[in-house]
């Protein structure tokens, strides 16, 4: 079955089991995080950091002090290298980033001896949830972390999604490599980018999808759109990945269906071996658990 | 109209249309006498040729050449010559132009000179060669063999442009036009990645009504078998009316090896100008000067 929403998202990390969940320097908004994981059945919170001060904020959020793992580390650096070790040696299974810098924790993920690095590109993951329009998933690739992707990088960050949504139930997800317009143009190099992974979706470089570009967001999401400009194939006006040009891209779109539509997001880094969650303040309670549910559904 | 399989169509098609007249640039040597004598005589062209009329008297003699046959302006030297038979075409006076003794440099730089030449402005100057391969069911155009070293991706868009109106020409309505690399594959250097941008804007209709495949090797393109043996299921099955060359060294050595190896004939005209440009050289075969012309006057 396709997820289609995040009712069903929840439903389906649910049926995983608490899964081991480190939150790496606990600071309010990942507590916050954590504690609605664990409410909602999907994890067993790990917290690491300084213990004192962890229960501080356990008993500032009214939660018995002594009800999580707690794992000592004096330091946000400290905390991202225990986190991460643990990972390493499968004694976590997600990694929440608290109040440490994101690079930080990326560095530590990377790290080749004790990392949890899989070879391949670290990429974010950000789905919205569309209860107005589509009633579907929509996933935006890559708002996050990549920030000018090369060609390489962007075939790399389709491929982590494509692995994404088939742990969703997608068999053969379809991809829109987006530019601002149909056309390709040597001025627009976003557009010749689209072309070529359009063609080597074609020739099977890039399997378990159907990938189309470029294309302008409405003829990706719109059938109405896509009519109008004379546009056929199975991608366009049914997109379930949109490939952003870059992170500005991405970011904009983004928010501008969390802050214009009101749709929920959730947000997982894929690439290391196991799942990344790096929570923005602004998330909403609903994010904050969502994004533990697909960074569970996502891997497990 | 059916469209054309052999060179031989081309002349048969040009003698339904309305005489074309050529200007010939230096024509004093016997191969392009002998040449314009059998365009005239077979009702291809009206032909008027611009050099020293003695020697056009002398050389005709020589060789049997009935110079009844075309118009004479006496011009004395080479680049005059050239410049009058330019000039010719440029003012309507004739429909198109061809190479006579003229060294093929001084022939081209009267034909680009910007004030005097038959550029548009801001136009590319381009080649187009149509083969004949014994056996083979159908011609194959081929650009750019010979004018363009090293085509940059905007080129290599104006020259399908150019060479699809060459097919059209020839009655083939929606070519099928193979954008050459050396594999199917989408690899990392630029002859592939282009061939997969000129691939996507052909889907997307950029070329108008043609049926572009790229990257793709010149026995897929070709040859149906050679598909079947690669599993190749691109919209091209060995069936291309039109080859986009990466470069011109890759499109001289198919230009020679088909004649000099495959008993090939060849009808080549430069493509960009306002009107057609014959360049035939010493080199080649009565037959390939005669169909040149003829494909001169059919573009005329």
């Amino acid at each position: 079955m396709e997820i289609r929403t995040f009712d069903q998202l929840l439903e389906e990390a649910k049926k995983r089991g608490r899964m081991k969940l480190a939150v790496v320097f606990p600071d309010e908004v990942s507590l916050h995080a954590a504690l609605l994981a664990h409410e909602a059945g999907i994890s067993a919170p790990i917290l690491v950091g300084i213990p004192v001060k962890i229960r501080e904020l356990l008993s500032q959020a009214g939660v018995d002090v002594d009800s999580f793992k707690i794992e000592e580390a004096g330091s946000p650096a400290e905390a991202c290298a225990v986190a991460v070790a643990l990972a390493h040696d499968d004694k976590v299974d997600v990694i929440l980033k608290g109040g440490a810098q994101t690079a930080q924790l990326l560095h530590a993920v990377l790290d080749k001896e004790n990392g949890i690095r899989a070879g391949k590109v670290l990429s974010e993951c950000s789905l919205y949830e569309d209860t107005h329009v589509r009633h579907s998933l929509l996933a935006v690739v890559d708002g996050g972390i990549l920030i000018a992707p090369t060609l390489q990088e962007k075939v790399e960050a389709i491929r982590n999604t494509v692995g994404v949504y088939h742990k969703l139930g997608y068999e053969n997800p379809k991809v829109a490599v987006l530019a601002a317009v149909e056309t390709v143009t040597e001025k627009m190099p976003c557009t010749e980018d689209a072309a070529i992974i359009a063609r080597m979706s074609e020739r099977g470089q890039i399997k378990g999808c159907v990938i189309d570009g470029p294309l302008a967001l409405d003829s990706a999401i719109s059938e109405r759109a896509a009519a109008i400009k004379g546009l056929t194939g199975p991608v366009v006006g049914n997109a379930d990945i949109l490939i952003v040009p870059d992170i500005e891209g991405g970011n904009l779109l983004g928010k501008s269906m969390t802050y214009f539509a009101g749709f929920t997001s959730a947000h997982v880094t894929i690439g290391a071996r196991k799942p990344v969650l790096v929570p923005s303040r602004a998330d909403d309670g609903r994010t904050k658990l969502m994004s533990v549910a697909l960074g569970i559904v996502a891997y497990y | 109209m059916e469209p054309m399989t052999h060179l031989s169509d081309i002349p048969a098609a040009v003698k339904n249309l309305p005489r074309k007249r050529m200007a010939v640039a230096y024509g004093e040597d016997a191969h392009t006498l002998q040449a314009i004598q059998r365009a005239v005589k077979e009702g291809i062209v009206d032909a008027l040729v611009v050099g020293s009329a003695a020697k056009i008297a002398e050389v005709a003699a020589l060789n049997d050449v009935d110079t009844s046959l075309f118009e004479i302006m006496d011009v004395q030297g080479e680049l005059p010559s050239i410049k009058a038979a330019v000039k010719l075409v440029r003012e309507g006076d004739a429909h198109m132009l061809m190479k006579g003794l003229a060294h093929t440099d001084n022939y081209m730089r009267g034909i680009l000179d910007k004030e005097t030449g038959l550029l548009p402005q801001g136009g590319l100057l381009s080649h187009v060669a149509v083969f004949e391969a014994p056996g083979y069911p159908r011609l194959i155009i081929v650009s750019d063999v010979a004018v363009i070293p090293l085509p940059s991706l905007g080129d290599k868009v104006r020259i399908t442009k150019l060479t699809v109106g060459v097919a059209r020409s020839l009655c083939i309505d929606v070519p099928k036009v193979a954008f050459l690399s050396a594999s199917e594959s989408v690899l990392k250097f630029a002859s592939s990645q282009e061939a997969a941008v000129l691939a996507g804007m052909a889907v997307r209709k950029q070329f108008g009504a043609i049926i572009g495949e790229g990257p793709i090797s010149i026995d897929c393109a070709l040859f149906l078998d050679a598909c079947q043996i690669k599993g190749f299921t691109g919209r091209i099955q060995g069936d291309a009316d039109v080859i986009i060359v990466p470069n011109i060294e890759s499109g001289n050595v198919f230009y020679k090896v088909l004649c000099r190896f495959g008993g090939g004939e060849v009808a080549a005209m430069v493509t960009g100008t306002t009107a057609p440009c014959i360049l035939t050289s010493r080199g080649d075969s009565e037959d390939s000067k005669f169909y040149s012309i003829a494909l001169g006057a059919l573009n005329a």
